[in-house]
């Protein structure tokens, strides 16, 4: 346009002395300026729409998908009678979503009366109050829209609080959850284990198995070595939400899902024990007078495990939740140990190993069960003739293998155990199935100590010394056995010589009772011995409990043939009474039993940790066992 | 003083500037194209509304300012610039809160934000201070004192309110304007080094939310307040957009509420959203022609005057809409700079009116001062 060329001879723009035309420069530099920045701002854009779209789509769909997880119901377990020992109850767990609940307009005031509110509609501390404002106000941006845990397991009255003041607490969810619930509390505890949540450590060795924060797992028996099949698979299901996590509903909405398809969780398997709770109870009962223990009751035919039992116990129910602070001191300072399972550590077995010396004496033909040996009270050992005692001071005289057992007289041994060595010994214990683990498959059980020269060899400087074996042949010294062991031994010999591998699971079902697997009973070995070999172990046990000469004969029961063997085993070097010690240095009171003798049905073992003597301890505890079982369990069937 | 008497009308109309008035129709058309998409999320659909504001906007605004002589503008600029002054004075002192800051002035009828106005009225000041002396092309600091002045003036009173975003904004339309009348390259590099050295006490005078939001931006600092959750979702509504967009209504980052503020200040985001890079090509096109258009006008008006004006109103529109393009995109920090056309609301609508008006004003006068 001529128009400028005009302007600067036209009297009209009077004060202006110059025209645009002198501002050639500035208009090419203010339209290169411009012409920079779209472009800049268009290649951004390039970036964003074309280049990384896909990336950005994603980042969108995964904005207004709500991915949930719908957890799988957790397996029971049964014990034989179908009685539910660990099982599921509702639970309503309270959460809130930071992001929703506070407004960072409002003032502090509000923000604290609305958490006064909830948590006194939760029946909360004041502690727990603050620490919960503390975590609100401490949540990240990036976390602001997850969930965090306030309260679970609320009862129906705080339910119906925080539902009728819904409105005043945005962002405040009640989730129905399911939580771990054991009916029989302290029964069996150790046996069927516990749950508790996995930790962040845990977390990321579990997440390959779907595992997910505030997930529970199995701790202890049970629950924790039958986690994969307790567990089940998580289910997935997705919702269109708004960025305040509403879900919408409307058809649009519905349709961005496109081809979504929910999965459908599977529960976990039901596990059938072979314990019987009422065997539980009995044994649990048997053991009320003695603060640390354990009772292991088997079937002979079989192997299955009738009940096994640890004490003391603990509440699972307080360790599936939220522990309280006492619970937690107490199991971390109690003496006794509540966290142990006793029924799977060993200890020190005392005379109640003596069968082994004497399957061993008879099998090797070193005795005849005619044969006997003099006991004046004591046995001169070696070249330095040093003493070793008889628990009976006074001897026993003249005994043969079966007045040996049942008097339990110790020179006997000593002289038969010093023939044999300790690697015969050996080989005979590891016959019935001791110095390894029994396989049960729980509570990381003990393998048990079975001494020979080679052990003792590399076990101190000084090495194997002949004075072990007398040791090693009465059931002291370094050998050691876990009650289940003993349970299972004397079942070996009450069946006639056939080892089996305890069995606690019947068979394994699905959540709507669908057998997937029945367990047999397995048979570790087949003992090949000959009949009158346990024959007249077994009729020496015989005489323990029913000849006049029997350490357990004072507690034989009247209606039912039991054969079994006491054993006192010393934790300190010197036997002392029980009353003039402290508890830790007491014996060990065991009793191992069967009955009845022509047709076992139980084999028990009886342990009392530091409990004091076989026959005045342990034998009425086991006495009481074998007869309410007969009673009780097997009232139904002909006594003999 | 007296007016400059008007134009006769037919003359007027003549000499009306359609390409300016097409524009400016077009760049409309998608803002409230743009405000019907959302309406359904928002408390009310705000589309009528705007519709309604540029209405008053075309009556009251584009036709008073265009058709006083813009000569006008001059002989009481520093009536304007001095009314500016007095309004950012009294909001400071009457006006009402909003989100802990205050920017608005309650009208009765309708509240207005000063700073807005006080754009035009600097823009309008300036230009009188060059026009009235003799053009150099290389000023000195010494010269630019009294223009240095003017600026600081209302950029320390909008801070005060406290609003960083507009008192930059003023420093970076002035900006423009002094370069465009040419200063010395030293000068240029003098005022450079004063501004880097002046920088760490900026800091010191921010508020706490301001900082925050700088360092959140930088991704020094995690995110207190939310902003940059957002602007991260407003960058994923653009990238989602795609080549086409997701379609009118689609836009799932804005309709599902993650994308702040969609009619205002990241309206930008829900038309990327749902007309992908076309659609955003073709509004930066629009915005590119209507600036260019503007340079136009000021290349061929017929004074220094009417010159710097139309250059001060191109310098509002393109700092603008660079800032808060460069906004949704997360290239600048959340600012509150609006989206001159776009954006709802009465007070940036209204303002936008008023430079359009000006703009047009200068653009007839060209035609109807060249043919008296």
């Amino acid at each position: 346009m001529p128009l400028t060329k005009k302007t600067q001879t036209n009297a009209a723009g009077a004060e202006a002395k110059t025209s645009p035309k002198d501002y050639v420069r500035s208009f090419r530099w203010f339209t290169v300026l411009i012409s920079i920045a779209f472009g800049l701002l268009l290649t951004r854009f390039w970036h964003l729409q074309i280049v990384e779209t896909d990336h950005y789509r994603q980042l969108a769909f995964n904005n207004f998908i709500k991915r949930r997880v719908v957890p799988a119901e957790r397996g029971q377990i049964l014990d034989i009678k179908l009685r539910p020992v660990a099982t599921n109850h509702p639970s309503y767990d309270v959460t809130l979503t930071p992001a929703f609940f506070t407004n960072s307009k409002e003032p502090e005031e509000s923000f604290n009366r609305r958490i006064q509110s909830l948590t006194s509609y939760l029946a909360m501390s004041p502690q727990e109050r603050d620490k919960l404002a503390e975590r609100i106000k401490k949540t990240k941006p990036a976390d602001r829209f997850a969930p965090i845990p306030v309260k679970s397991g609320i009862t129906r009255d705080q339910l119906a609080k925080v539902e009728t003041n819904a409105l005043e607490l945005h962002g405040v969810e009640i989730v129905a959850t399911s939580r771990r619930y054991y009916p029989f509390n302290e029964l069996g505890a150790h046996l069927i284990g516990y749950v508790n949540q996995i930790n962040d450590t845990e977390l990321q060795k579990l997440k390959v198995y779907g595992y997910r924060m505030g997930d529970v797992s199995g701790r202890m028996g049970i629950e924790r070595t039958y986690e994969p099949i307790l567990r089940g698979a998580n289910g997935l299901s997705a919702s269109v939400v708004n960025a305040q996590g509403i879900p919408q509903t409307d058809r649009e909405s519905v349709s961005l899902m496109r081809d979504w398809k929910d999965v459908a969780p599977i529960s976990g398997k039901n596990i059938i024990l072979t314990i019987d709770m009422d065997v539980q109870r009995i044994l649990k009962d048997a053991l009320r007078d003695y603060p640390s223990g354990a009772i292991v009751a088997v079937e002979p035919a079989t192997g299955r495990v009738l009940g096994m039992t640890s004490a003391p116990s603990f509440n699972p129910n307080s360790w599936s939740g939220r522990l309280s602070r006492d619970e937690h001191l107490d199991a971390d300072t109690n003496p006794y140990k509540p966290m142990l399972d006793k029924s799977l550590l060993s200890f020190f077995p005392g005379s109640i190993y003596k069968v082994i010396t004497a399957a061993a004496a008879l099998d090797t033909g070193l005795m005849q069960p005619q044969d006997t040996l003099t006991c004046p009270g004591y046995y001169e050992y070696g070249k330095q003739k040093r003493r070793f005692h008889c628990w009976k001071h006074s001897g026993h005289g003249a005994v043969s293998i079966t007045e040996a057992l049942a008097s339990s007289c110790d020179v006997y041994f000593y002289k038969v155990g010093e023939k044999l060595g300790i690697d015969r010994l050996a080989d005979y214990a590891k016959m019935f199935g001791l110095g390894e683990k029994t396989g049960i498959g729980i509570n990381n059980e003990s393998a048990g100590t079975v001494p020979t020269r080679e052990w003792h060899n590399k076990r101190s400087k000084e090495g194997f010394q002949g004075g072990f074996t007398l040791s090693t042949s009465i059931g002291q010294g370094d050998v050691k056995v876990t009650p289940l062991q003993m349970a299972m031994l004397y079942a070996t010999i009450a069946n006639g010589g056939t080892l089996y591998y305890p069995q606690i699971i019947d068979r394994i079902e699905t959540a709507d009772g669908h057998t997937i697997f029945s367990y047999p009973s397995r048979i570790h070995a087949q003992l090949p011995f000959k009949k009158e070999t346990l024959d007249t172990i077994k009729s020496g046990l015989d005489m323990v409990v029913n000849s006049e000469i029997g350490t357990a004969f004072a507690y034989r029961l009247s209606n039912l043939n039991v054969a079994g063997k006491t054993g006192s085993a010393q934790v300190i070097s010197k036997r002392v009474s029980s009353a003039a010690v402290e508890f830790k240095y007491r014996d060990h009171a065991w009793f191992a039993a069967f009955a009845p003798i022509d047709d076992p049905k139980i084999a028990i073992a009886v342990f009392l940790e530091h409990g004091g003597s076989g026959s005045a301890n342990a034998g009425p505890v086991a006495m009481e066992v074998l007869e309410r079982y007969f009673r009780e369990i097997l009232s139904d069937r002909p006594t003999p | 003083m007296k007016l400059i008497a008007p134009r006769p009308i037919k003359n007027f109309i003549s000499s009306f500037d359609l390409v300016l008035f097409f524009l400016v129709l077009a760049i409309i058309g998608i803002g409230i194209f743009n405000l019907t998409s959302i309406a359904n999320i928002l408390p009310k659909p705000l589309h009528n509304m705007q519709i309604l504001w540029f209405t008053l906007g075309f009556i009251f605004c584009v036709i008073p300012c265009a058709s006083i002589d813009y000569r006008n503008y001059a002989r009481f600029g520093s009536a304007i610039y001095g009314a500016g002054i007095a309004m950012l004075v009294a909001v400071l002192i009457f006006g009402s809160d909003f989100n802990g800051s205050r920017r608005w002035i309650n009208l009765g009828l309708f509240t207005m934000q000063p700073s807005e106005l006080m754009k035009i009225a600097l823009v309008i000041f300036i230009a009188k201070l060059f026009s009235e002396r003799e053009h150099r092309q290389d000023y000195r600091l010494k010269d630019l004192l009294p223009v240095f002045g003017a600026v600081l003036l209302p950029m320390v009173l909008i801070f005060l309110e406290p609003d960083l975003g507009t008192a930059l904004l003023l420093a970076l339309i002035s900006g423009i304007m002094i370069l465009f009348e040419g200063v010395k390259t030293k000068t240029i590099a003098l005022i450079a080094a004063i501004l880097i050295a002046c920088a760490p006490a900026a800091w010191f005078v921010m508020h706490d939310y301001q900082r925050s939001r700088v360092l959140t931006f930088l991704q020094i600092e995690d995110d207190p307040y939310g902003s940059d959750w957002q602007v991260k979702n407003s960058v994923i509504a653009v990238g989602a957009g795609g080549l086409t967009g997701r379609g009118y209504g689609q836009s799932t980052q804005v309709q599902k509420g993650f994308v702040p503020e969609p009619e205002n200040d990241f309206a930008l985001a829900n038309w990327a959203e749902e007309y992908g890079f076309v659609g955003v090509a073709l509004l930066l096109a629009l915005y590119f022609c209507l600036l260019l258009w503007a340079l136009h006008i000021a290349k061929s008006s017929r004074d220094r005057f009417g010159m710097l004006l139309a250059v001060g109103i191109a310098a509002i529109f393109f700092w603008q809409v660079v800032v808060n393009t460069a906004m949704v995109v997360r290239w600048a920090p959340v600012v509150g700079i609006t989206l001159p056309l776009i954006s709802y609301g009465g007070s940036s609508v209204l303002c936008m009116m008023i430079c359009i008006g000006i703009l047009m004003n200068v653009s007839i006068r060209r035609h109807m001062l060249s043919s008296s």
